[in-house]
């Protein structure tokens, strides 16, 4: 089932958290028959909206992991992406945007635009994607839709045009007037199943003209032929649609609908807009990396007789086995295929191939160019490209961000541990940001990810869909080491104790290097180390760099050189130098001047202006560092740098100072030196554990 | 180089000592120029200079927002690093942010009595108390004396010296009897220092038509490369 390119829409819902995202797609999937029945994210009857599939997100509210969707609108096929919108979770965000053609960024017309919608939008910039905003909630208190414009303009540099105007807004929102045609739209019916279009009201009519003034000033930019129809006075709607989608795919205009998803209003006239303003898959360049060819560049075209690429963007586990939900960049996948995971250079053969709906699924025999669909039974990890056999493509290596939280869990059983082992695998394949693995020394398992919630979520997640009992410890922040001052070392490991005896000598110099983690510099003249012996010492070199002295940490931007050795014909082997390499660092690390390292956060508050000085003292007290606060009107942004350790139960401090009016994010940003005093402490915790070991 | 020797070094005691030693607590500078002439390089080279010094720095922008001004601190920063072989720029560099602040203001019409309680919440709340201000973007063209001299008021009272930075508009320069151009000219007497950035052929000069009350100032052998967007001596 090929699909027609040009009717084909790959968008994502994007959104903060409460901005009503998902409910907004619940009633995009009810108005195209795809669901029978409407049920609200926090709805009494218990069953959910339908995209959250996984029952925490219910409880919650939010939605953490996307799930892809098909549905149909009048002749279009339209795959939505429903994307996370906490920071927490950036990496599936930001691997969502990257199968994403096009987004519709949801905005809550109270709250407007606050700091989450600014890192979601962010990201989007950074991935190119057009969208259309679509102002919820008008039917709410305090709803002001021009005002929520004007932050798009002021706070997130869109260059956001009403495309709508309001009939009536809080109790009194009745219908949208579509500023192009000129003509009101009400949604009647059993849950507003139909739009009656009508002339405007008296009353709004002088308005509409005024806004659709305003709209024909910005729109007419994109359009020589609008421009003159619009000097003469002679505009028609037929041109000022391709205008305002010239603008949308350039990214240099963003298109603003309202309506309140809750109330049914306006959800049939934005899915009019995606399909009228929002990219087909052959409008947006994707491009490859070819790895045959020193990873140089190279264009992926949405046709459908080149060769197959597809990125594999996300996992699910279900009951019939792993789901690998698959963007296709070029070609045409059909079921029977051979494929070859591009990361590890295995044959896979596609068994059964479907396209889903949230919880249900359709069987496909094949999916063109541009299609999301999903794949049944192949052992993949996120992010994996497949090919068809005669191109060696990679999509573009996703940037990773290293974690920097950690902690402890301990299973209360055989079960748990089972199951938890089952669990930590499933979320180690979705998410390179989480990661785990075993404390040799306490035996413990340790998990790691990018924040406190990152974390939380996965361990609740590990209770409910996994039935695991787990006891967690504290959470853990990610030290590390490093020296500030070069050093010489001349080492000679020399063991005569019966049997073959062991000899080498290594010499050379230990410098801080900023640009790597760990760099190695051969500098051996004339043999006096074996070549075969070098990889021994960098080997022993390493080894000694994933546990420093001072705090157990990894070491990290060391620069080794080594300029003169020694060795002997008989006594020299792999181990011997390894050994050296080891002791060696050991040695002059100590007289570098080792410090620890801490991860830097860089956070942003938002908040009414008043609570400026409250949000200021509480970031002084955290060892913070402020870089800015702007102050825009009423409200105020801070920007500063803190450090993770000093970040632990924060929300909950900045929710009682500002009475619970603030936000923040967080991402990382830096690794920083300690403090003396904290250094020292850390060093004695240290000290006390492995005295405890022993 | 280490770090004393670079603040040993550079131009901006050239600067200091073509003005008495420096702008001094309570006193008004100001650069001005056409717009992209290099105002803000200069504020940013003169800004960092004081940061390497461990004197703190509050930089108030009606312009460009903090993450654009940022990245200015950070190339300024970069360059001067790399021509003056600075050790350890990294450590130095790490330091250098907690001296710095930058406070944005996206309303033009905001009152002289909000920002002096945004500067009192922020050295109220934080253990910051800047030595400099730098005030970029300010809306000359529109503004009064009086506004002027309630930053004039201010400076004293809080001990602290203010550069400023003025755009001129016009595309004809328009020069009074003193040679200063407007509108820096109609805050005359409230100035202690004022420069004016020219571009040259293929530099920018810096050109003192005010040091303190000492009648007609000494040419400043100053410019601005703009080349690296830095400060240098100008020995031509």
């Amino acid at each position: 089932m090929i699909k027609d390119l040009e009717k084909m829409r790959n968008i994502g819902i994007s959104a903060h958290i409460d901005s009503g995202k998902t409910t907004l797609t619940e009633r995009i999937l009810f108005f195209t028959n795809k669901i029978h029945a409407i049920h609200e994210v926090r709805g009494k009857d218990g069953v959910g909206a339908t995209m959250d599939s996984m029952e925490l997100e219910r409880e919650r509210g939010i939605t953490i992991s996307s799930a892809s969707t098909n549905v149909e609108w009048k002749k279009h096929s339209i795959n939505i992406i429903d994307t996370p919108g906490h920071v927490d979770f950036t990496v599936e965000v930001e691997r969502s945007l990257r199968v994403l053609d096009g987004a519709i960024l949801v905005l809550c017309s109270v709250g407007g635009v606050q700091s989450q919608s600014i890192t979601v939008d962010r990201q989007m910039t950074r991935y190119k994607v057009p969208r259309i905003a679509f102002v919820n909630k008008c039917d709410r208190m305090g709803a002001d839709p021009e005002k929520v414009t004007r932050q798009l303009r002021d706070k997130l540099n869109h260059n956001a045009v009403l495309m709508q105007y309001p009939i009536g807004l809080e109790d009194k929102h009745e219908g949208v007037i579509d500023l192009i045609r000129m003509k009101a739209y009400y949604f009647e019916g059993h849950d507003g199943m139909t739009v009656r279009e009508a002339e405007i009201p008296e009353s709004l009519l002088e308005k509409a003209k005024v806004k659709r003034d305003i709209m024909l000033d910005t729109v007419s930019m994109f359009s020589d032929d609008l421009m003159e129809a619009y000097l003469e006075d002679r505009v028609t709607p037929e041109l000022i649609y391709p205008a305002v989608r010239k603008g949308t795919l350039a990214l240099e205009l963003t298109p603003v609908f309202l309506g309140s998803a809750f109330k049914n209003k306006g959800v049939q006239l934005l899915l009019d807009a995606v399909v009228q303003y929002l990219p087909s898959p052959t409008e947006v360049t994707n491009s490859a990396l070819d790895l045959s060819n020193n990873e140089e560049q190279v264009q992926l075209t949405a046709t459908v007789d080149l060769p197959l690429v597809l990125l594999a963007f996300k996992l699910d586990d279900t009951r019939f086995g792993q789901l690998t939900y698959v963007r296709i960049y070029q070609g045409c996948l059909k079921k029977g295929d051979e494929l070859i995971n591009r990361r590890n250079g295995r044959k896979v053969r596609v068994g059964r191939l479907i396209r889903m709906h949230a919880d249900e699924m359709e069987d496909i025999t094949d999916a063109g160019p541009g299609d999301i669909v999903a794949m049944f039974g192949i052992d993949c990890a996120s992010g994996d490209t497949f090919t068809s056999p005669d191109v060696n493509y990679s999509m573009t290596s996703m940037y990773v961000p290293t974690p920097v939280i950690s902690l402890s869990i301990v299973p209360k059983d055989n079960k748990s541990l089972e199951n938890m082992s089952k669990a930590i695998n499933r979320f180690c394949k979705e998410d390179p940001t989480f990661q785990s693995f075993v404390d040799p020394e306490t035996n413990d398992t340790i998990i790691r990810g990018m924040g406190e919630l990152h974390l939380d979520v996965y361990i609740e997640r590990m209770r409910r869909e996994y039935n695991v009992e787990l006891v967690t410890g504290p959470p853990q922040v990610a030290y590390r080491e490093s020296i500030m001052q070069p050093g010489t070392f001349n080492y000679t490991h020399r063991k005569q104790t019966g049997g073959a005896g062991q000899y080498a000598r290594v010499a050379g110099s230990m410098e801080p290097c900023h640009e790597s983690t760990f760099e190695f510099v051969d500098d051996i003249k004339g043999g006096v180390i074996p070549n075969e012996y070098i990889p021994s010492c960098k080997k022993g070199f390493e080894i000694a760099m994933e546990k420093g002295p001072l705090t157990g940490f990894p070491i990290v931007n060391i620069k080794m050189t080594i300029n003169d050795g020694a060795y002997h014909p008989v006594d020299s082997s792999d181990m011997a130098f390894q050994t050296a390499g080891l002791s060696a660092f050991r040695e002059v690390y100590l007289k570098c001047k080792p410090m620890i390292l801490e991860p830097i956060m860089r956070v942003g508050v938002e908040s009414p202006s008043e609570y400026q000085g409250a949000i200021l003292g509480t970031i002084n007290q955290r060892r913070g560092i402020i870089h800015s606060a702007t102050e825009d009107g009423s409200f105020t942004v801070i920007e500063a740098e803190v450090p993770l350790a000093e970040m632990f139960g924060y929300s909950t401090v900045l929710r009682s100072s500002t009475q619970g009016k603030a936000e923040f994010t967080m991402e990382f940003s830096r690794y920083s030196k300690v403090p003396e005093s904290l250094a020292e402490e850390l060093k004695k915790q240290f000290a006390e554990k492995q005295k405890k070991l022993r | 180089m280490q770090k004393a020797e670079l603040i040993k070094k550079s131009p901006i005691r050239v600067l200091e000592s073509g003005i008495n030693g420096g702008l001094g607590k309570g006193n008004l500078g100001v650069f001005t120029a056409r717009k992209g002439v290099g105002k803000t390089a200069s504020l940013v080279h003169i800004a960092t200079d004081t940061m390497l010094q461990e004197r703190k720095v509050l930089h108030i922008s009606f312009a460009d927002d903090p993450q654009h001004l940022e990245n200015w601190y950070k190339q300024v920063f970069l360059e001067l690093a790399k021509q003056y072989k600075l050790i350890d720029s990294k450590s130095v560099y790490d330091a250098l942010l907690t001296q710095r602040l930058i406070l944005h203001f996206k309303k033009k019409d905001i009152t002289f009595t909000q920002i002096r309680e945004n500067y009192k919440q922020i050295t109220q709340s934080t253990s910051f108390t800047p030595q400099t201000i730098f005030v970029d973007g300010f809306p000359f063209e529109n503004a009064e004396p009086a506004q002027l001299q309630e930053w004039k008021q201010f400076a004293a009272e809080a001990q602290v010296e203010i550069w400023f930075s003025a755009t001129l508009h016009r595309e004809d320069l328009q020069l009074d009897e003193k040679d200063v151009p407007a509108p820096v000219n109609k805050f005359y007497e409230l100035w202690s220092v004022i420069i004016m950035l020219s571009p040259k052929e293929d530099f920018i000069d810096f050109n003192l038509l005010k040091a303190h009350n000492t009648g007609k100032p000494e040419r400043l052998r100053l410019k601005l490369d703009p080349q690296t967007m830095l400060i240098a001596n100008n020995r031509v």
